[in-house]
């Protein structure tokens, strides 16, 4: 059985192929955060009378998933993130054991012989202890762990049309991934440790996007500014007011790390000697990819760099929150294909 | 979907390359498969032996045989269009930290690349060139020159001017400007010392006030700053002036000053070396050059000009422009060779700017290269057509993918048989199935699947038996004793050289030993995005109990945790007992109350006082 699963900081997405063949893939996505809430009788009744699953720790009460959107109301501190900082957290542990409530809650039972199941490892610092801690909670589901790079998904998803060659590049909620590809070998890899969730929590630091808990401590609100930048008014490059402005500041330094990035790529020597001249695509999949004049923005940067002579397009992906997950079960299936053939 | 495309910037950059920084251990590192620095990981997994793969698979992978050949000829029909032996000729300016700053004119047909300019203009061998394009200039670019440059640097096209500075700044160049006062650009040479614009205009019979501002490009610190100067602003080596159309300038006198010679017919195979002195002069009429050589005062002076454009300001300092043996130059050294020319060329002469335009034996070449291009075109072609008359089958689908067996290093061409393998179905077991499919969107242009893998194997054949020796990397002829293709060193990178590999097959067959699974079709189908995707709720447990303490959302928090507590401090008149004394003393000797805590202290303690009396 081939299984794939997305650990992303935003959220995490698993997706297996559906039975009997040819009839669709089944997708769960869970919010990667937890609500903290204090352990009372009240919130007890109160979350048994709505059916949202819990998990007491201590002195507390973790609402993780899905169900923390459902319950955050009730807490006046904002949601943290199972990915704190972008890694797997080593000084937290509910946040650990809710990570494996969430795999064997997303994965399906193993069937038959051969079960893949290929992951993304979030975050750019320690990643071996990631990679490490998700394929041991892969394992006890029964799934031999495939470690999948999220850029190489995407290609794997998105690249066809353009011969699985050219950059891919996966901003997520911690990191951004920049790959570049020939014929879907990869000829280069970065990982810049910048993503949405600098963009939003600087927004909410220079704008004072904060909520104040029960004891007068103040606590950015990325959720305020998530609700705010989603708006379809928002335009990266055509500001209409300050806190817009800043948001297309944001996005341009980030934008600039990448394009600063995929320059240093085009000029490493191998790179030279293999793609010398050639006009390159550019897929762009994560959901920041989504906003408003993002392929002119990265466009701009591109110039700036003096690397748009090498450009041949600037593409967002249509569907980012099922690209990376479907480049996944590609690549596991490829990967299966692979054993079978060499067994025989 | 978001699309953009990039034609207009990519027409802005064309043929300039991006920025070298050979300073930046990233790109300059190429020994480590991976490299890192400040905590990024940049691998690039492929070796050399990937890329000798890429040049002799080449035939297979990219276009073919026919195209390739219209190709040949479309470029051969546009250089005959374009007029190879009009003997039109191209002006390439070059200034700052060369020896020989100078407009060299050449061959409108010859290719001349920055590296080219800069050799033999005698510069560095190491620094920042600025790049100014247009007819005036109007584009910038910057390009990092460096010995590790893999390249010759960029094209030059016609009018461009190179301003190079050197990155150690401790050559002896003569430090000159740029004027654009007409056609071509003029290189004057400043003397030692601060030199200010209004000198230059009183010397060269420029009508101006002293309010006018001229457009310059300031390129001291290796990039084009533009700025505009007052005539009492002082000009810097590698400056480029637009005195045009700024001030009123007089030709005929430019032209004496700068022993004009006519740009665009007699420049071909010559240079115009119009270098002046500019520099103050004593009283006694003798001006030193940049090389400390007294010069004959031959002439041109603020004296002479005209008295309208000399303000007091710059009547202290008399200037006087030296020609400086233009035509001694000339002859001294032509800068690019003559094709065809009995004399040997000179050292530092263009490699790449040989002229091939004027000579009838080339062109009879160029001709007969022609004629066998259509040749073997019309050869292609009537190849292509017998074999598709052959073969009859008209299929509308090309595979897109394939897997890539990493055992083995890399996938296999069509026509090799791996040990061990699966004998594959025949084309009639997956002929239905593909057309059923390829009615479907395909990334490949509908083509006749028969009559193109035929073309591609012969294609693979030649590839192997003639680009490939035995003992190489790739032979055709794989086994287990072929050394795989390491994608990564490192266990950072080790994670991405997944055993799976995806290639793109395309026409070239690689992919044929999946053509016998079930399915390839199914996997195109998750590939193309065809397959329905069914999100589902996740289903967690009601409840369960974990161990340990949450950390909860600490990055979000705004105020910094306290790292300590200021001690309480109670009335001194409530106090009984022993253990309130016990207390407050351990609480007075812990935290040090100072300042205003100490007064309301003393507020609250007479408070209490009160209040208890």
């Amino acid at each position: 059985m081939i299984t794939a699963i997305d650990f992303g900081c935003f959220a995490i997405r698993s997706a297996w192929r559906a039975d009997p063949p040819n009839s669709g893939i089944m997708m769960h996505s869970a919010q990667s955060e937890y609500v903290v809430l204090p352990n009372i009788e009240q919130h007890r009744q109160l979350l048994d009378a709505h059916g949202i699953s819990r998990a007491e720790c201590e002195d507390s009460i973790v609402v993780y998933g899905n169900q923390a959107e459902r319950a955050r109301w009730l807490s006046r501190t904002p949601s943290a993130g199972i990915f704190n900082g972008g890694m797997v957290p080593v000084d937290d542990p509910p946040a650990r054991q809710i990570l494996d409530l969430l795999t064997a809650s997303m994965l399906p039972e193993p069937s038959g012989h051969g079960n893949l199941c290929a992951f993304t490892i979030p975050g750019s610092q320690r990643r071996n202890e990631s990679q490490e801690f998700l394929a041991r909670l892969i394992s006890m589901r029964g799934f031999e762990p495939l470690p999948v790079s999220a850029a190489d998904a995407a290609m794997l998803a998105e690249g066809s049309e353009s011969t699985f060659t050219g950059f891919a590049i996966v901003m997520g909620a911690e990191t951004t991934e920049v790959s570049l590809f020939r014929l879907g070998v990869t000829l280069a890899s970065n990982i810049l440790p910048v993503g949405a969730d600098w963009v939003d929590m600087e927004l909410a630091r220079q704008f004072k996007v904060q909520i104040w808990d029960e004891s007068g401590d103040a606590w950015l609100d990325l959720g305020a500014v998530r609700e705010w930048k989603h708006h379809p008014d928002r335009h990266l490059s055509s500001a209409s007011g300050g806190r817009e402005k800043v948001f297309g500041q944001l996005n341009s330094a980030v934008l600039a790390k990448v394009a600063q990035s995929i320059r240093q790529q085009l000029l490493l020597p191998d790179v030279q000697l293999i793609l010398p001249d050639d006009r390159l695509n550019v897929v762009c999949c994560g959901g920041a990819t989504q906003a408003a004049g993002f392929t002119s923005a990265l466009t701009g940067r591109f110039v700036d760099h003096d690397i748009a002579g090498r450009i041949q397009s600037v593409r967002a992906v249509d569907n980012p929150a099922q690209t990376v997950i479907r480049g996944l079960l590609i690549a596991a299936e490829l990967e299966s294909r692979r054993r079978t053939h060499a067994a025989a | 979907m978001q699309m953009v495309s990039l034609a207009s910037a990519a027409a802005r950059d064309a043929q300039i390359l991006p920025v070298v920084d050979s300073s930046d251990p990233v790109t300059a590192g190429s020994a480590q498969l991976c490299h890192y620095d400040r905590g990024l990981a940049f691998c690039h997994a492929t070796g050399v032996r990937e890329a000798r793969f890429t040049h002799r698979r080449t035939p297979g992978t990219g276009m073919s045989v026919m195209k390739r050949l219209s190709c040949l000829l479309g470029i051969a029909i546009s250089a005959c269009a374009s007029g190879a032996a009009t003997g039109q000729t191209a002006n390439f300016t070059v200034a700052g930290d060369v020896d020989r700053p100078d407009t060299w004119a050449l061959d409108q047909n010859q290719t001349v690349s920055l590296i080219d300019l800069l050799e033999h203009a005698g510069a560095g061998r190491q620094g920042s060139a600025i790049i100014l394009r247009g007819r005036p200039p109007e584009q910038f670019f910057s390009e990092y020159v460096s010995p590790q440059m893999s390249d010759r640097g960029s094209l030059l096209t016609s009018h461009d001017i190179v301003i190079y500075h050197d990155r150690d700044r401790v050559r002896t160049a003569p430090r000159s400007v740029v004027i654009l006062a007409d056609a071509v650009p003029r290189i004057v040479n400043l003397a030692p010392g601060e030199n200010v614009l209004g000198s230059l205009l009183v010397a060269i019979g420029a009508r101006h006030s002293p309010d006018t501002r001229i457009p310059a490009i300031r390129t001291q610190q290796g990039r084009p700053d533009s700025i505009r100067l007052l005539p009492s602003d002082p000009i810097v080596h590698g400056d480029v002036l637009f005195l045009t159309p700024a001030v009123q300038l007089d030709p005929v006198r430019i032209s004496q000053l700068f022993h004009m010679h006519v740009p665009e017919t007699s420049l071909e195979h010559t240079t115009v070396q119009p270098v002046f002195a500019l520099s103050p002069v004593n009283e006694s009429g003798v001006t030193c050059d940049s090389s400390g050589l007294l010069i004959p005062d031959l002439a041109v002076d603020t004296v002479s000009a005209p008295e309208d454009s000399v303000s007091d300001e710059y009547s202290a300092t008399t200037i006087v422009i030296t020609p400086v043996a233009a035509k001694t130059v000339i002859a001294e050294e032509p800068p690019f060779a003559v094709p065809g020319s009995p004399e040997p060329a000179a050292p530092g002469t263009f490699p790449a700017a040989q002229s091939a335009a004027a000579s009838p034996l080339w062109n009879g070449v160029f001709v007969l290269g022609l004629l066998g291009a259509i040749g073997l075109i019309i050869t292609g072609w009537l190849k292509a057509r017998s074999e598709q008359t052959a073969t009859g089958e008209t299929a509308s689908r090309v595979k897109t993918f394939s897997v890539r067996n990493s055992v083995d290093g890399i996938s296999q061409p069509a026509n090799a048989k791996r040990p061990g393998a699966p004998e594959a179905p025949p084309e009639e077991q997956t002929a239905e199935s593909r057309q059923e499919s390829g009615a479907k969107k395909q990334p490949w242009s509908p083509v006749n699947e028969k009559s193109l893998r035929t073309e591609v194997l012969s294609t693979a054949d030649s590839s192997a038996d003639e680009l490939i020796g035995d003992q190489e990397w790739f032979s055709g002829d794989l086994t287990d004793g072929d050394a795989p293709l390491q994608q990564a060193s490192s266990p950072e990178s080790a994670e991405r050289s997944s055993p799976t590999e995806v290639v793109t097959s395309g026409p070239d067959g690689i992919g044929d030993s999946l053509s016998a699974g079930s399915g390839t079709d199914e996997l195109e189908d998750l590939i193309q995005n065809r397959l329905p995707i069914q999100l589902q709720q996740t289903e967690l447990p009601l409840k369960v109990t974990l161990f340990g303490r949450p950390a909860g959302p600490q990055r979000l928090r705004v105020d910094a945790d306290h790292t300590e507590l200021a001690a309480p401090h109670f009335a001194a008149g409530s106090r009984s007992g022993n253990q309130t004394r016990e207390a407050d003393r351990t609480a007075a000797t812990s935290k040090s109350v100072t300042g205003e805590i100490a007064a309301l202290d003393r507020a609250l303690t007479a408070l209490h006082g009160q209040n208890n009396s």
